[in-house]
């Protein structure tokens, strides 16, 4: 049995951190103490052990590789920031933080007045500003008449689509309320009508996701939303669209009439 | 090897002021070292690569996170073993060291004994939990002193040595159920 100090003074030696005093004190320590020598023995076989392992040599393009994925992706880089960081960051320095206040206080103010008297301007990805348009999101979608309805059973509730039309205005209204995640997906025929652009009514949470396209609109949801896309007529006769809700394994398809033009 | 903290600072620097070619400087100062703990971390050539060159990334990424009051050694290094136990968390393998990385010149003979000899003690390390595992390579991979470990790791001195001693004779003891010996 050594004490803690042999046994100290022992580790320190091994790893090169005592001082000439000091190693005279553990070679004479280690002359008479046949414990303190075995414990000697035993740490020093583990350190040689370990010191013998051959240092390891990276590739020779690690670097270039890393610089090539730093200048290539910056963009990425800067996209990949939550996007409240900057936000965050704004308001860290006391001194900012009046002026943002003052000036998210004004800001609410403009987007309140602009929701009660303007609208909410919509676009579309590829389309140009001919199929972008202006809706108030207090639309009475009361004025609209249903012209056709589809209606599925999902997880915790259910996903309709309803064509609408009224008020100079063609639309698919998609309402849903699900505890999965749901996928809906409008096929529509381009060549009867296209869809131009969509907004979210006022009730219900957002969607977590929506890709429009000009005959082909994909809505992936999670708990309740209810969404307005709307449509323009390409011909005077009636034409159709097809929904698919995806429910998880389970695959719901219907065909519903758009409206007349 | 850490009395150059002035230098890193100014290149951290340089980075953020839109020289991206001053990241360059920091790779060529710690890539060898933290490829190496990685690697002594992971004991997979290929997964110490990926490790390295994320962590070099997700550096480069929160840079302006870095706080120039601490050593950007100690930063990185914190990025590199987090990247290395959550890579073995995921991976849950391990393999042996490949035989194709270039090491010091020997003869074929000694090559292949100590070869089988370094594997197995690199997987008794490998074994250690990280805590013990972390001040093994840095006391022997990456050759620090109690003072700098206890810097990068943000523990006391003291604590270091005892985190030592217990590594190694937890390392002894695998070694021996091994039959591993240095003779």
């Amino acid at each position: 049995m050594i004490s803690e100090k042999v046994r100290e003074l022992i580790d320190r030696s091994v790893d090169g951190e005592t001082s000439a005093e000091e190693l005279t004190k553990l070679n004479n320590i280690l002359a008479v103490d046949e414990a303190a020598r075995a414990y000697y023995e035993e740490v020093s076989q583990v350190v040689n052990l370990l010191e013998a392992i051959p240092e390891g040599t990276p590739p020779v393009d690690l670097k270039h590789e890393i610089m090539s994925a730093i200048l290539d992706d910056r963009a990425t880089v800067v996209r990949d920031r939550k996007w409240y960081e900057p936000i965050l960051e704004a308001f860290r320095p006391p001194r900012h933080r009046a002026v943002f206040s003052f000036a998210g206080g004004a800001g609410l103010g403009l987007f309140a007045a602009w929701i009660i008297l303007g609208g909410n301007t919509w676009t579309v990805p590829g389309q140009d500003r001919a199929a972008v348009g202006t809706m108030s999101p207090l639309v009475d979608t009361k004025l609209l008449e249903t012209v056709d309805r589809f209606e599925v059973p999902v997880q915790g509730g259910s996903a309709v689509v309803e064509t609408k039309q009224g008020e100079g205005l063609m639309a698919a209204e998609v309402t849903v309320r699900s505890s999965s995640e749901l996928e809906i997906t409008l096929e529509l025929n381009p060549t009867e009508t296209q869809a131009v652009g969509y907004t979210h009514l006022a009730e219900g949470q957002v969607p977590s996701h929506v890709e429009i396209e000009l005959n082909r609109v994909k809505l992936t949801q999670i708990g309740e939303t209810k969404v307005l896309i709307v449509l323009r007529p390409i011909t005077t006769a009636p034409g159709h669209l097809e929904v698919t809700v995806e429910d998880g394994d389970r695959s719901q398809q219907g065909k519903l009439k758009t409206p007349r033009s | 090897m850490l009395n150059t903290d002035d230098r890193d600072k100014r290149l951290v620097q340089e980075c953020l002021a839109g020289n991206t070619a001053a990241f360059g400087g920091l790779i060529d100062k710690y890539e060898k070292l933290l490829f190496n703990i990685a690697l002594r971390m992971v004991n997979n050539y290929d997964d110490a690569r990926d490790i390295t060159q994320t962590a070099f990334l997700k550096a480069y990424e929160r840079l302006d996170s870095y706080d120039p009051r601490y050593k950007f050694f100690s930063w990185i290094y914190r990025i590199v073993v987090n990247e290395s136990i959550n890579a073995k968390t995921k991976a849950k393998r391990f393999t042996e060291l490949d035989r194709d990385i270039p090491l010091h010149d020997r003869n074929p003979e000694q090559a292949l004994v100590s070869d089988e000899l370094s594997s197995k003690v690199q997987d008794a390390v490998v074994q250690l939990p990280p805590d013990y595992r972390e001040v093994i390579i840095l006391r022997h991979f990456a050759h620090m002193s109690y003072r700098d470990m206890s810097g990068v790791l943000e523990i006391a001195e003291k604590t270091v040595k005892s985190r030592l001693y217990t590594a190694r004779k937890q390392l002894g003891e695998i070694l021996l159920r091994k039959g591993v010996t240095s003779s």
